[in-house]
Order: C-alpha cells, then sequence, then structure tokens
C-alpha cells in the first residue's frame, strides 16, 4: 500500500500497541485457511456472523457421532447426556453474562430474544399514550417489535437521536417522561460500532419506572456484558456472532420481569401439569422454552464461551477495539474515503463510504481479493437515513484479525477506488 | 483483468458513464423495480410508435453492475418491436441465470461473464431487465402506443 500523508504505514503500526494477532487464536479457526478467487480469506464479518473454532465443530459433531437424546424427557444415558449439555450452556451463559441460572432463557438468538419481550412481556403491559423510548441507530430487530408494540397498544414510539453515529444519555433524559414504560436500545450500534452508555440511560430509564431492554448481538462480542452493571432488565444475545452455532442464543430476563412474563409459543416441556382444561407451568427460564431445546446448539456455545474464557473478556474487547479504532484511521488517509460516525467509544466496527463507488461495488471488489464484509444497509435503515447515507461498507473485527488485516483492507480500498470509480 | 474480476473495462465504461440515463418527456411504457437487499431503484420507460420501441431510457441509481446493465439494456433494445424486446428479456435472463456464452444478438452481454464467480450480484444485472419485462407487459403508465 502506497504511503500517505507523512508517516509511515510501519511507523504506525509499531507506535500502535495490541495490533498484533492473539497468541494461538488464528490457528484455531480452521475457516481462515480457504482461500477465496485465490488470495487468502480476511475476514472482516464478525458482525454479521463469526468464524467457529475447530472446538465448536467438535463440540457439535460429538453430539451428532455419540448420540444424545430429548432433553428432560428421555429417562435414558443420551437423554441424561443432552439434559447435561442444556443445563451446562444455561450456566456458562449465566456466567458470561454475570447472571444467575435462573435469569437465562435459552432462544435461537437475539431476535428471537428481542420477539419474546414485545410479544411477552410489553403487550399485556403497554397502553393507549404510554412511550416505548427506542435510539436513531437501532437494528431492525430491536425497532420492528416495538413498531408492533406500539401499534397494537395505541403506545407512542420516540426516537432518540443520534450526534454523530453515537447516542448520549442526555439526549435520552430530555425525551424520559412518566409515561416512558420501555426504553429499548441497542449495547453496540451495527452501523457505526458506538458503544452506548448503557449504564447511565439505564439509571436514568429506572428512575421514571422504565423498564431497559438491551439488544446485545453485537455488544455480547465487543463489550462488556455485564448484565447488572449494565442495568438492564432484559439483555438478548446471539450464539452465532460469538463464535458459536447458528440458531442459538439467550435472553437475560431478570427474576422480577420475568415474573411479568407470559410464554409466547406454548407447547411440550414448559408444564408441571396438563388436563383437557387446566394447565399449570413450570416455573423459572424453561417455561419460556417450549419445544425440544437445540442440544448440538448448546454443546458448540458452550465450546464457544470456553475458548473466549481462555482468551479472556478484556483482551478479546481490547482487541477489537484497537483493531477497528486503527482501521478507521488509516481508512481515513485514503483520499475519497468517509468513515461513518466518531463515536466516543468505537468497538469492533468500523463503516464507511468510498466516495463515488457503490457500497455492493466495493464489497465485491474486496472479495475478489479475498477480504470478506457487509455493504448495503445493515438491516438498519433508519440509522442509515439518520447519518445520511444510502449504504456503507463495515469491516468488523474479531479475535482472529490483526494488523495484516487492516493492511489488507486498506490496499483493496484503494484498488478499488483506482478502478471503480468514475475518472 | 484477472480472471476473478467482474469489473472489465466494459462493464465500468457503462456504469460510470451511462447511455440513455435520461427521462422521457412522455414515456409510453415505464416500470421500477427495485433490488431488496440494497435498495437500489431502476426505472425503465420507452417511447413507442406503432409496435416499435424508438426510444428506450432509464432513471435510478445503483451500482456499477445495475447501471451497467441498464446502460446496455437500453442501446440493445432501442429500435426493437415489443415482440423482440421481450425475446431479448428472455434471453438475457437466461443469460445471467446460467451464465455461459453470451447470445449472439446480444454479445455485449459477455461484460458480464464475472458474474459466475461473485452470483450474490446477478440481481444486481438482472434489476433493469425486468422493469424492462414489466413495462412491456403492463404497459404503463399509459396502455395505448402513439401511432
Amino acid at each position: 500500500m502506497p504511503e500517505l500523508n507523512g508517516t509511515g504505514v510501519a511507523e504506525r503500526e509499531s507506535t500502535a500497541h495490541g495490533l498484533q494477532s492473539l497468541p494461538g487464536v488464528r490457528d484455531a479457526f480452521p475457516a481462515l485457511s480457504e482461500w477465496i478467487h485465490g488470495e487468502p480469506l480476511v475476514y472482516l464479518d464478525s458482525a454479521a456472523t463469526a468464524l467457529k473454532p475447530r472446538s465448536v465443530a467438535d463440540a457439535v459433531a460429538r453430539v451428532y457421532l455419540h448420540g444424545a437424546g430429548a432433553v428432560d424427557r428421555s429417562a435414558h444415558t443420551l437423554g441424561a447426556r443432552a439434559t447435561t449439555l442444556v443445563d451446562r450452556v444455561r450456566t456458562d451463559l449465566a456466567e458470561f453474562l454475570c447472571a444467575s441460572v435462573d435469569e437465562i432463557i435459552l432462544t435461537r438468538g437475539t431476535t428471537d430474544g428481542l420477539n419474546l419481550v414485545a410479544m411477552g412481556w410489553a403487550r399485556s403491559r403497554l397502553h393507549h399514550g404510554d412511550e416505548v423510548l427506542v435510539t436513531a441507530l437501532e437494528h431492525h430487530a430491536n425497532l420492528l417489535p416495538w413498531h408492533r408494540a406500539c401499534q397494537e397498544s395505541g403506545a407512542r414510539l420516540v426516537t432518540v437521536p443520534a450526534r454523530g453515529g453515537d447516542i448520549y444519555a442526555d439526549d435520552v433524559a430530555r425525551l424520559l417522561t412518566p409515561r416512558t414504560k420501555l426504553v429499548a436500545l441497542t449495547h453496540v450500534s451495527n452501523v457505526t460500532g458506538a458503544e452506548l452508555p448503557v449504564a447511565k440511560i439505564s439509571a436514568l430509564a429506572h428512575a421514571v419506572g422504565a423498564a431497559v431492554v438491551v439488544d446485545g448481538a453485537q455488544g455480547a462480542a465487543v463489550a462488556d456484558a455485564d448484565v447488572h452493571a449494565l442495568g438492564a432488565d432484559f439483555y438478548a444475545m446471539s450464539g452465532h456472532k460469538l463464535y458459536g452455532p447458528s440458531s442459538t442464543g439467550a435472553l437475560f430476563a431478570s427474576r422480577a420481569r420475568q415474573a411479568e412474563m407470559t410464554p409466547v409459543a406454548l407447547g411440550g416441556g414448559i408444564a408441571l401439569r396438563v388436563t383437557t382444561d387446566q394447565v399449570t407451568l413450570r416455573e423459572g427460564p424453561q417455561r419460556f422454552e417450549s419445544g425440544s431445546p437445540n442440544v448440538e446448539g448448546a454443546a458448540g456455545l458452550s465450546a464457544a464461551l470456553a475458548f473466549l474464557q481462555e482468551i479472556g473478556k478484556h483482551a478479546r474487547i481490547a482487541h477489537a477495539r484497537r483493531l477497528a479504532t486503527h482501521a478507521a484511521a488509516e481508512l481515513l488517509r485514503i483520499p475519497g474515503v468517509r468513515v461513518v460516525g466518531a463515536p466516543a467509544q468505537r468497538t469492533g466496527i468500523v463503516s464507511f463510504v468510498l466516495e463515488g463507488v457503490h457500497a455492493h461495488d466495493v464489497a465485491t471488489w474486496l472479495d475478489s481479493r479475498g477480504v470478506a464484509v457487509r455493504a448495503g444497509r445493515v438491516c438498519a435503515h433508519p440509522a442509515l437515513d439518520a447519518l445520511g447515507e444510502r449504504e456503507i461498507v463495515r469491516a468488523s473485527f474479531g479475535v482472529y484479525n490483526d494488523v495484516h488485516c487492516v493492511r489488507a483492507l486498506c490496499a483493496a480500498v484503494q484498488s478499488a477506488k483506482k478502478t471503480l470509480g468514475a475518472s | 483483468m484477472s480472471a476473478g474480476d467482474l469489473y472489465g473495462p466494459e462493464l465500468v465504461d457503462h456504469g460510470n458513464q451511462p447511455r440513455n440515463k435520461r427521462k422521457l418527456a412522455r414515456a409510453d411504457i415505464s416500470a421500477m423495480r427495485s433490488n431488496a437487499s440494497c435498495g437500489d431503484e431502476v426505472r425503465v420507460s420507452a417511447a413507442v410508435t406503432g409496435e416499435k420501441l424508438v426510444d428506450v431510457v432509464f432513471e435510478g441509481d445503483g451500482c456499477l453492475v445495475s447501471l451497467a446493465s441498464a446502460s446496455m439494456l437500453t442501446t440493445l433494445v432501442k429500435g426493437k418491436s415489443r415482440e423482440e424486446a421481450l425475446a431479448l428479456v428472455g434471453q438475457a435472463r437466461t443469460y445471467f441465470e446460467q451464465l455461459g456464452d453470451a447470445p449472439a444478438s446480444m454479445p455485449g452481454l459477455a461484460a458480464f461473464s464475472g458474474l459466475s464467480r461473485f452470483p450474490v450480484r446477478r440481481a444486481c444485472a438482472r434489476l433493469a431487465w425486468e422493469a424492462l419485462a414489466n413495462a412491456l407487459v403492463e404497459a404503463s403508465p399509459t396502455a395505448a402506443s402513439r401511432t
């Protein structure tokens, strides 16, 4: 990559700490040895879904190869094995979220969890004249359920504006009223990478009696998902962005809020006793987990959480932040690149626009160089509208990335500009 | 251009300097299609005299692939009858689906052969052609052509 604006790349990289690979991590991901269009894979799309370490693949394969029965149903040894795996992932998730085991509802992911809150908690509690606060940076998963909840109840959806691609507690404070029943916000923006001041906002919301629902799809991977420190009443997260299997995840729901919830899906596994005209539901999170649990998903997610524990929470979070911050600075050195948003606290995401070149063309060009990024409107149309962007290119960093990935990204963006830009 | 590249000189030229990207004072047929994955929209319109598409234009913003395809469409379809235009739409659909040899009637579509390595972008190339198909079938905004 040609040198730009004085200081050399090598010098900038040598003065930035922690841009090298985390020890031993890259070797744990078999997919990183893939070649894409004749180039080694540079995976910068962990915010969409993360690659999986071998230990996760092995854990999933073990379930299929050695057998696991039905959870909490079959009395035989394989049934007990399955029950143990699902019990274990609940314990592991509780530890990951700094919560108690009985506060963890197993879900198919963040969207599933947020919809459970909207349908199983908010629907019966929102009334005409109430207000639901959301931020201008929400992913559709934390917006569409509230659209519907408001339409059905007559409550009003109020949007906290974004400034510089970030959300500030002061702006939330101005919009909170005694009518606010719920504040739904993302932990980390999937567009700008901003980590929102969730703890401050939670304190403000609780002061007016509002509950706090946090979309942790991104935050669980690149920020500290200590749900009690955040002050969340609900925190929804996905396993696949945490290097675990697809269709796994959890909803943290405090005991007090769980007591106010009604199961949305009814069926096997949630009842203590059923007669032809009466149902007695069981206590605890299992009453929201109707149907046979995802055993192989549970095994894989436990393996992913163990893998992350070995790396360490602070090392994982700091690594992604440093790389994204370095990438934002390097991208800004390329003439014609505009980085989207300047958040006070950037996490592992950096979105940008290459002037005069459509985001999908940039992404395809990068793909032809082996660099995988996300492009488009990233399921956050109102957020892009608020930021004044039609579409964006998003690079996101995980535990397996390093400074070489940033270099490959910037080199490919420069060549895209040269070849695809209008002369 | 290496084998992995979608963006050959002809595609980039049509994409960056699209032909017939303008509005018609009076369109006899017109239709818009959008790409759900990116929100890009292309409107294809034509002036029709008798059965003949005497002028074909498009409007909209999009990626190089969708703009280049729309640009090429206008040059390929102008002067054709409705029936001939519909036949070209069919051939273009087949080409973008299979990405084998470009049809003999439209050798210029070979500029999109790189799509075979980037299949998710086929929808971009099809966008204008689907709009034209809609316009020809629905004959909007006015069913009557000028005679």
